[in-house]
């Protein structure tokens, strides 16, 4: 099968004379199948996200989406890569939590879809009456999850979380894991790190470990 | 100096803090009630009369029981207005030589009087009444209500995000550049104000650090939801 998401051989350090955080890194990803990625902190997992998002270029080796280099694709191939960051405390930048989940369908939709989208991610991950609450009142579990329905809405085809079930009360842990699983049924490919696999509760499809710069498949 | 440098910013960031909840007045009056406010800030800050300047103050009251609970807040932001408003204009009450009554009387100098006391007071009234009827009309609604319903106006959506985000900002730096203190001062042991500027000073750099570090993952945040050039740009 075509891969959705391809890295080849990428290399990536921050400065020139820092050691290399990711060295010759191949990855491809599939529709449906989710990824898990465990490595230790500091492992470099969080920094391959950022690459397969195109918020960060690798200096050596090529991202490319659909077969095409994602750089050339940005910043529109944005809309087919959903990004959870690692602390939800700096996705949120909007006053309410509605205008942070609309926050990208207003981009693509009319207002219309736009609270059809926002209210159905809001039900999926049981946050239906934060809607109405300012991003800045609410508590770290709760910021991860508006963060998380914030890119469901907006339905991209790969979906990129890191660390999402760090923090989470055992009643959310259990709603974000069904959701990642009925994201992969619907023929996303989703990726997620994590520090420890037995956190994943047995829902990857590939599993792989990041050891100085390199990935190997395997837990 | 520390001390009082700290309280200052920890107020600011509470007065900014209190604006970003919400407040006791719904968000259905606000398409009626934001224009209004803004016309009588206009009117006070671009005229002379009276009338508006009355109507800037009733509609400031009658925001008023709805701020109620930062009312502590509010008044600390009209202090700080009316505080500086009068160091700005402490020269003109001391040469008495002109009066800056507003943008319509900026160049006409007033009756020459030893102590110009109406021009200064005059000035500090507007500098703190002007702001008053949105400033109370936000800390009444709280500013995600305000903002929400500038999103809907496609063409402001970009500047009530910019808003947001310095509304976002501004008390998280001022905390945090007191906790990067604080975090000094438990391992410094001289005494005096040579030691308070030394924390401060140095505190300045771990500031700067942390602050651009915040903001590049900030920057990533948006541009990972932003399918456009520019962010808060809206659908055609």
């Amino acid at each position: 099968m075509k891969p959705l998401l391809e890295l080849r051989r990428v290399f990536f350090r921050y400065g020139k004379r820092s050691p290399y955080i990711l060295s010759g890194v191949n990855l491809k990803i599939i529709r449906g199948k989710v990824y898990c990625i465990v490595g230790e902190n500091g492992s470099g997992k969080t920094t391959l996200l950022h690459i397969m998002a195109g918020l960060l270029e690798p200096e050596k080796g090529e991202v490319l989406l659909d077969g095409k280099p994602l750089k050339e694709q940005l910043p529109r191939a944005r809309r087919l890569i959903g990004i959870l960051f690692q602390n939800p405390e700096t996705m949120l930048f909007n006053p309410t939590v509605y205008d942070e989940i609309a926050y990208a369908p207003r981009q693509l939709f009319d207002e219309g879809e736009t609270r059809k989208r926002v209210l159905e991610s809001a039900r999926l991950l049981g946050i239906e009456d934060l809607l109405e609450r300012p991003t800045t009142s609410l508590s770290y579990g709760e910021k991860k999850v508006v963060a998380l329905a914030s890119i469901i809405s907006y339905d991209p085809e790969i979906i990129l979380l890191d660390e999402p079930l760090s923090n989470l009360h055992p009643e959310r842990k259990r709603r974000v894991l069904n959701m990642i699983r009925s994201l992969a049924a619907k023929g996303k490919a989703v990726v997620i790190t994590s520090p420890d696999l037995e956190l994943l509760d047995n829902i990857c499809d590939v599993t792989l470990t990041l050891s100085e710069g390199r990935l190997k498949e395997g837990g | 100096m520390l001390g009082v440098a700290r309280r200052l910013a920890v107020e600011a960031a509470r007065v900014i803090e209190a604006i970003t909840t919400f407040g006791s007045l719904g968000k259905r009056p606000l398409p009626l009630l934001l224009p209004l406010s803004l016309t009588l800030t206009g009117l006070v800050s671009l005229t002379q009369n009276l009338y508006s300047w009355a109507a800037a103050l009733v509609f400031s009251l009658v925001m008023l029981p709805y701020a109620r609970p930062r009312l502590r807040e509010l008044a600390y932001l009209t202090l700080y207005l009316a505080v500086f408003a009068a160091v700005i204009e402490l020269p003109v009450l001391i040469t008495g030589q002109s009066r800056v009554a507003g943008l319509s009387q900026l160049y006409r100098p007033a009756p020459p009087s030893s102590w110009n006391i109406d021009g200064f007071l005059f000035f500090v009234a507007r500098i703190t009444l002007a702001p008053l009827p949105i400033v109370t009309l936000v800390y009444a609604t709280g500013w995600p209500r305000v903002a929400s319903t500038l999103y809907r106006i496609k063409h402001l959506r970009r500047v009530a995000g910019m808003l947001t985000l310095s509304l976002l900002l501004i008390p998280r730096s001022l905390r945090n550049l007191f906790s990067i203190v604080a975090a000094r001062e438990a391992r410094t042991f001289e005494e005096g104000y040579m030691r308070e500027w030394k924390l401060l000073a140095t505190a300045v750099g771990d500031f700067i650090a942390d602050s651009t570090g915040y903001s590049k993952r900030l920057e990533m945040a948006i541009k990972a939801r932003t399918f456009t050039e520019y962010p808060f740009e809206v659908r055609e």
